[in-house]
């Protein structure tokens, strides 16, 4: 029942952030600046990526368009918040 | 009981990884487990940096490609698909993020994106090739 509801919670974070329906946290603002990741990186990353969940993190794992490694973490809280970009 | 946000307004420099933009009181607020949240979804914010782009005839270079085509919502593929290019071509400009594309690539990148971005523009070749290396901070207005 708990695994259930841990893969519904993933795949509603992930259709909201496929339909851009996100917010940023300053800090993924600007690790995405530095990194030059865009939103469709982050999309893209989220859709194809592996995905896993820790606690009430859920991270995707997967890469952007010049083929690099990207990790996206997010958290539901009210609306689909992402924390950190690496 | 919803916590009611207490909003309030910074510029965020670097906007959208270019050295030359500013958003200007970008609304925030800050949380008390995930610290400061830009209360603006991430499409706006790049929808408004390339109009920025297109409108101030900014010379586009691989990193301003690479924006544009995230706020147009287009992939490598279907980007490239639309100038009858390869993607590893495409690939190629964003990976070179400060260099600036030759002269007609640059201007039909940028007639592309003012159309599908609805930004009027002058398509007068002398004006076309008119464009603007920024050297103090574009101000954008985040309301």
């Amino acid at each position: 029942m708990k695994y259930e509801r841990l893969l519904m919670a993933l795949e509603l974070v992930r259709s909201e952030i496929i339909l851009n329906n996100f917010i940023l946290t300053k800090h993924a603002w600007l690790r995405m600046t530095e990194r030059n990741v865009t939103r469709l990186d982050i999309v893209e990353c989220v859709r194809h990526g592996l995905a896993f969940v820790e606690e009430e993190k859920f991270h995707f794992v997967g890469y952007d368009s010049e083929g690099l490694k990207l990790k996206v973490i997010c958290v539901y809280n009210d609306a689909t918040l992402i924390i950190t970009v690496f | 009981m919803k916590m009611k946000k207490k909003i309030y307004y910074e510029n965020l420099e670097n906007f959208c990884g270019l050295e030359y933009l500013t958003l200007q009181d970008a609304p925030m607020y800050k949380h008390s487990k995930y610290g400061e949240i830009i209360d603006l979804p991430p499409h706006e914010m790049e929808l408004l940096a390339a109009k920025t782009i297109i409108q101030n005839k900014v010379s586009i270079r691989g990193k301003e490609v690479k924006l544009l085509r995230s706020a147009l919502d287009l992939s490598l593929e279907k980007f490239a698909r639309e100038f009858d290019l390869a993607s590893s071509t495409v690939l190629k400009w964003e990976r070179a993020a400060n260099e600036r594309l030759s002269l007609p690539n640059e201007v039909v990148v940028r007639l592309f994106c003012a159309e599908k971005l609805a930004c009027q523009i002058s398509t007068q070749y002398s004006e076309l090739i008119e464009v603007v290396t920024p050297t103090t901070p574009i101000l954008i207005k985040a309301a």
